[in-house]
């Protein structure tokens, strides 16, 4: 969850290039709602209850939420226009996030191969 | 002057040792603490090199205490150190492993979706990438 904090400033970028940051959990929307207010979010953070959206994406962690509950693997995935996946990050343990700038700097480098 | 420290080689240092194996206990202690004050960067982050370097002093340290005074005391230290260290290490590279080699990779076209915000709105991937970049960032969840 902490990963979410700071991501605003890579959220304007991707408004710069006419895009969006969309954070995605399996929380309900209840919890969804306390992380908003708490972190002050200004960009969307969907609630992928029934989960098929982490197996859409291939990202699911089985059993390793609270009570047992499938839950997401923490993943960065960066989409252009056309869908397509241009630049993925996938966790490879619990503490392993990118830092705020470290985002920023690959929707940086993705808007300038644009121009 | 002369007195106490001729004193200080006479007799054996038991305080000091205590101390060195306190303070070697320290510093394993506080080596995952230090780990999670510097997260932010990378490096620290995926190898824990400030922890361990802290907790390895800290092991060097309480095993010197023991050469120099082998007390059941000292050695508990040091035993502890080495669990704590372990422990640690284990946490890291053991428990905290995520699976490896999930996810869509680069080049593949985003499965389209339909969610609800924490407002009940709701976003539609497609709708939302035709507009521009778009970054999915999936988290574990608050609980």
């Amino acid at each position: 969850m902490s990963e979410l904090r700071g991501l605003g400033e890579v959220n304007d970028e991707l408004k710069r290039q006419g895009g969006r940051l969309l954070a995605i959990s399996t929380d309900p929307p209840v919890r969804t709602k306390k992380v908003v207010e708490k972190n002050r979010l200004e960009y969307p953070v969907l609630c992928d209850v029934d989960k098929t959206v982490i197996q859409a994406y291939g990202i699911v962690h089985e059993g390793a939420g609270p009570g047992g509950a499938d839950i997401a693997l923490p993943a960065n995935i960066l989409i252009d226009k056309n869908a397509e996946v241009v630049w993925t990050h996938i966790a490879s343990n619990i503490v392993d996030r990118l830092s705020p700038d470290e985002v920023l700097a690959q929707a940086k480098e993705f808007g300038s191969a644009l121009e | 002057m002369t007195t106490n420290e001729s004193n200080a080689h006479i007799h054996p240092q038991p305080k000091s040792s205590l101390v060195l194996g306190l303070v070697g206990l320290t510093l394993v202690v506080v080596g995952p603490f230090v780990y999670v004050l510097l997260l932010d960067v990378p490096i620290m982050r995926s190898t824990g090199l400030p922890a361990f370097l802290l907790m390895g002093l800290g092991v060097c340290l309480s095993a010197w205490a023991v050469l120099r005074d082998g007390r059941k005391k000292i050695k508990g230290m040091l035993a502890a150190n080495v669990v704590l260290t372990l422990t640690f290490a284990y946490a890291m590279f053991g428990y905290a492993q995520l699976p490896s080699g999930r996810g869509i990779v680069v080049g593949q076209i985003a499965p389209s979706f339909a969610l609800s915000d924490s407002q009940g709105r709701t976003v539609e991937l497609l709708d939302q990438a035709t507009r521009g970049p778009t970054l999915l960032v999936f988290y574990r969840g608050y609980w």
